[in-house]
């Protein structure tokens, strides 16, 4: 086949046939005489600029897919600075793999992949600290704390600001968080709010998936009202409900007043 | 506003084709070489090199990245920025 056949034939073709169809006729490189016209066809193909080339599409497909996720908007939108938000998109997709594996799509490969992933952060410098970033949207929290960070911002919080608190969460939410579960008792909850208002937390969370949970979160909240410690001790309290009547949702964030 | 990726695999052959009708290459180890004939570092952990089965090759006009979520999330984001940037002078240009 002479190269002006070669290339009448993948003149017309998307890049990656091109490239299918060169090596299907033995050709590795460009050594050959005439064959830097063949090179010139893949060169202007790719500088066309439409053409990824990644060693997972579906992912690659999902991650672009992920502008659109509401809860990289929000952050996009809360500190659209922040310089680890591409690993926010990671741990959007881990969080996706998470569901996928719920439903029982994937579970070896996708678990492979997470932990894949995962170790490779890990090894990455300040390994630790990045996989507490990418592991942040996969858990429950990440929305209250999106939801937090929207108030500071609307009580006039600069974007630097912003990205102080978040950073701080990212560090912290774990200690600061309680997921109420249903055999929770009323009298643990109520003992990790005292814990964060004697250590002078800025701020701390509830969140209640759960009727009975719901209804301790509530009880709880009650008794501390009536005792005025959130008063006395100059926080204010935020509540979302959400959810149903079977399933019921309870957000709560108590912060330190904003003066 | 500016097409819409197309995200495409490639087997090794085809990979080291595409590299090398940019100048670069692929060691006996995998790993990519520049037109200067050395690895590139990972820029995620400079400790190691990239390997031509983990890499992305992504436009511009033909540029060499981890393939890591973060760097393909990266590479988009840029990419968005830029659109959104192009959209903006064409308001500018439009007003």
């Amino acid at each position: 086949m002479t190269v002006v056949e070669i290339i009448t034939q993948i003149s017309n073709l998307p890049l990656k046939d091109v490239l299918v169809y060169l090596t299907a006729k033995g050709i590795t490189d460009f050594s050959s005489k005439g064959y830097n016209k063949i090179k010139e066809v893949i060169v202007d193909k790719q500088n066309e600029g439409k053409y990824a080339f990644v060693p997972d599409k579906k992912e690659a497909m999902l991650l672009n897919e992920f502008i659109r996720h509401p809860q990289y908007q929000e952050v996009k939108h809360l500190v659209p600075k922040y310089r680890y938000l591409d690993l926010i998109r990671t741990g959007l997709l881990i969080k996706n793999y998470n569901q996928t594996i719920k439903v029982g799509l994937d579970k070896d490969k996708n678990s492979q992949r997470i932990k894949f992933v995962k170790q490779g952060i890990l090894r990455r410098p300040n390994g630790n600290r990045l996989l507490k970033i990418v592991k942040f949207p996969t858990t429950n929290f990440f929305s209250v704390v999106l939801r937090h960070l929207y108030d500071l911002k609307m009580n006039g919080y600069p974007e630097n600001q912003l990205e102080e608190v978040f950073d701080e969460l990212i560090e912290d939410w774990e200690n600061s968080s309680m997921f109420v579960k249903n055999e929770d008792k009323p009298v643990e909850v109520m003992n990790f709010c005292r814990h964060q208002i004697q250590h002078n937390n800025q701020r701390f969370f509830l969140l209640a998936l759960n009727r009975l949970a719901v209804d301790t979160v509530q009880e709880v909240m009650k008794t501390l009202r009536d005792e005025k410690i959130f008063e006395r001790n100059n926080y204010e309290i935020k509540t979302t409900e959400s959810g149903s009547e079977k399933l019921p949702i309870i957000e709560i964030i108590i912060r330190k007043n904003i003066i | 506003m500016a097409e819409e990726i197309i995200f495409e695999e490639l087997g090794k052959n085809e990979r080291t084709l595409l590299l090398r009708a940019f100048d670069y290459n692929v060691d006996s180890n995998g790993y990519v070489l520049t037109p200067a004939g050395q690895r590139i570092r990972s820029k995620e952990n400079p400790s190691i090199f990239i390997k031509a089965e983990f890499a992305s090759l992504v436009p511009g006009s033909l540029e060499v990245i981890d393939g890591t979520p973060t760097a393909i999330s990266e590479f988009l984001r840029k990419r968005e920025q830029g659109e959104e940037a192009n959209d903006c002078s064409g308001n500018n240009n439009s007003n």
